[in-house]
């Protein structure tokens, strides 16, 4: 599977641009504001129908003045793919193969994309959600059934809090909502445990590979529905998980009424990153934290590429600026092993390791220049 | 455009899926055809307005007088009443020809983020008629949707049934038949193996 062609405008600053990138690395060089990120932004679009970060607003996509920004890409995954996404300030309309898509995972089942962005040590030093949001990537690359799975506690979790903001708290309509609530997020729980379980080792072993047997690192799911942890979450079927949130949420109704919000359920999930047995959201250092985050990536990349029998498109934004030589050079060889088709940006080529075959692209005031093969 | 134009656009971009564009080439269409589509259009509009009602008993839309066919019907199962949410729920059920009882239609399902509750929906109407006309009655079938709203709701009106006594019960939800295991989505498939039953 593979990017043939990029046609995208209105998107960001991006104008006019028309990109065919090569089969292995393409390097995207421009100064800083040029546009690079947002040729990033097209392509994890176009591959995902999702946007490299959270949103705000839709609108945040869109060009200043621009009413709507297209992006026309094509794939070749056993037979060429067309996917047409039409992004407008109160949406975005997709089809691929000219169907209009009805979510996200179908696109996922033929495409898929892992981005390294910078600025991502909040993964290991900030709060849960960051960390939550990742593991629901992996659990949705694994399965993109997954997305079901999300959706529906979601769903749960906002009627029963939309309940518990009601003026008068309707306690029977309340309570009735308790069994689909936990059911859900006893589904949402084992779906997470099982990600976790498989991106565990993965993590562990690139930790090592990235720095050396010093760093002796760890991946644990702590599920919120089961404090025990560990992967208890998988010992526990789903009745039985199931069970214990509805214990839980009965002896929290008090409390939930009084906060006016559902204190139980795996909102409250986190996945603790662990160095030589401790939290290194408190105690990694900078430099320990991007190698926490790369591991982090790199064992999504490869867990991917296992699951799928290929590897999903790979978007490195400026790389450079945030690893030093010696875990560029891991990373790089890891693309190589993957064979994962990867963009890479930087204001210089010569910040980055020689990469063979890479097709140069030059980005400059939202418009791309094809340039010689490096 | 005219006034009686606009007002005709107006009013028909108020139905869901409707939007002006649509409604104006509704509206251009409607005058290029032989008026009288447009009289009878207006007439069966009419009618539908005055003499379309909820069946007293069952709250199933009828033009009839008094109850609806289905609780007109002697020759059905008069212990086994099926509660679903829509009109369209009872006809998909209807049509399997395997509820040979009756139905109680809610309108609605519980709905916390648009401010449905009990009160909005026909649960008083279920309770008072399993009270008086309906005594007969020995199991409830509860077939709301099997989404979030749609279960609460059933859980809900399981908890008021319970001092009647009433055997009440749930539809089943899994795996569709004929159905590929591999391609149903993790949420059925696990709901499928928690709800299995013995065989």
């Amino acid at each position: 599977m593979h990017l043939e062609h990029l046609s995208c405008d209105g998107l960001r600053n991006l104008v006019e641009v028309e990109l065919s990138p090569g089969r292995r690395v393409t390097l995207i060089v421009g100064d800083n504001g040029e546009g690079k990120t947002n040729l990033l932004e097209a392509i994890h679009l176009a591959s995902s129908l999702r946007p490299l970060k959270q949103l705000e607003r839709q609108r945040e996509l869109l060009g200043e003045g621009r009413e709507r920004g297209v992006i026309r890409a094509r794939f070749e995954a056993d037979g060429p793919l067309p996917v047409d996404i039409v992004v407008e300030g109160h949406g975005k309309r997709a089809t691929v193969a000219g169907k209009a898509v009805r979510d996200a995972s179908e696109l996922w089942r033929k495409v898929g994309v892992v981005a390294f962005l910078p600025d991502e040590n909040a993964l290991v030093r900030g709060g849960p959600e960051l960390r939550r949001r990742m593991l629901d990537r992996v659990a949705f690359s694994l399965d993109p059934g997954f997305a079901v799975v999300a959706r529906r506690f979601d769903e749960a979790l906002e009627r029963r809090n939309a309940l518990l903001k009601s003026p008068r708290v309707d306690v029977e309509q309340l309570a009735s909502y308790d069994a689909p609530y936990a059911a859900a997020a006893a589904t949402l729980t084992l779906a997470r445990a099982a990600a976790a379980h498989r991106l565990a080792p993965r993590f562990a072993a690139e930790a090592r590979a990235i720095g050396g047997a010093a760093l002796d690192a760890a991946l644990r799911y702590q599920a919120a529905l089961d404090d025990a942890s560990g992967d208890a979450g998988m010992a526990r079927g789903h009745d039985e998980l199931a069970a214990l949130a509805l214990a839980a949420l009965g002896r929290a109704r008090e409390h939930d009424i009084r906060r006016r919000t559902t204190s139980v359920g795996p909102h409250h999930d986190d996945v603790a990153l662990l160095t030589d047995d401790r939290r290194a959201r408190f105690l990694a250092s900078q430099g320990e934290a991007r190698a926490l985050v790369l591991a982090l990536k790199l064992a999504q990349l490869r867990l991917v590429t296992e699951v799928r029998g290929q590897a999903p498109l790979l978007l490195l934004d400026d790389v450079a600026g945030e690893l030093d030589r010696t875990r560029a050079a891991r990373l790089f060889g890891a693309v190589d092993e993957t064979g994962a088709q990867t963009f890479v940006t930087a204001t210089h080529t010569s910040a980055l390791p020689p990469l063979h075959d890479a097709v140069v692209v030059h980005v400059r005031d939202g418009r791309v220049t094809p340039r010689e093969a490096a | 455009m005219s006034d009686p134009i606009r007002t005709l656009v107006h009013q028909l971009s108020r139905l869901p899926g409707i939007g002006e564009r649509t409604a104006t080439r509704l509206v251009h269409h409607l005058l290029r055809q032989d008026r009288a589509l447009m009289h009878a259009l207006a007439h069966s509009l009419v009618d539908v307005a005055e003499r379309v009602h909820e069946c007293p008993r069952c709250c199933l839309l009828c033009a009839t007088e008094g109850p609806c066919a289905v609780c007109a019907d002697l020759r059905r199962d008069d212990t086994l009443l099926c509660v679903v949410a829509s009109i369209q729920d009872q006809a998909a059920i209807e049509a399997t020809g395997e509820m040979r009882g009756r139905y109680h239609v809610l309108h609605g399902t519980l709905s916390p983020l648009d401010g449905v509750g009990p009160e909005e929906i026909r649960v008083q109407q279920l309770l008072a008629r399993l009270g008086s006309d309906d005594r007969a009655v020995t199991e409830v079938i509860l077939a709301t949707p099997p989404s979030v709203d749609g279960e609460a709701t059933a859980l809900y009106l399981s908890r008021q049934l319970a001092p009647l006594g009433l055997k009440v019960s749930r539809i089943a939800s899994g795996v569709p038949v004929g159905g590929d295991l591999q391609l149903a989505d993790r949420l059925t498939l696990s709901r499928a193996l928690s709800l299995r039953r013995v065989l």
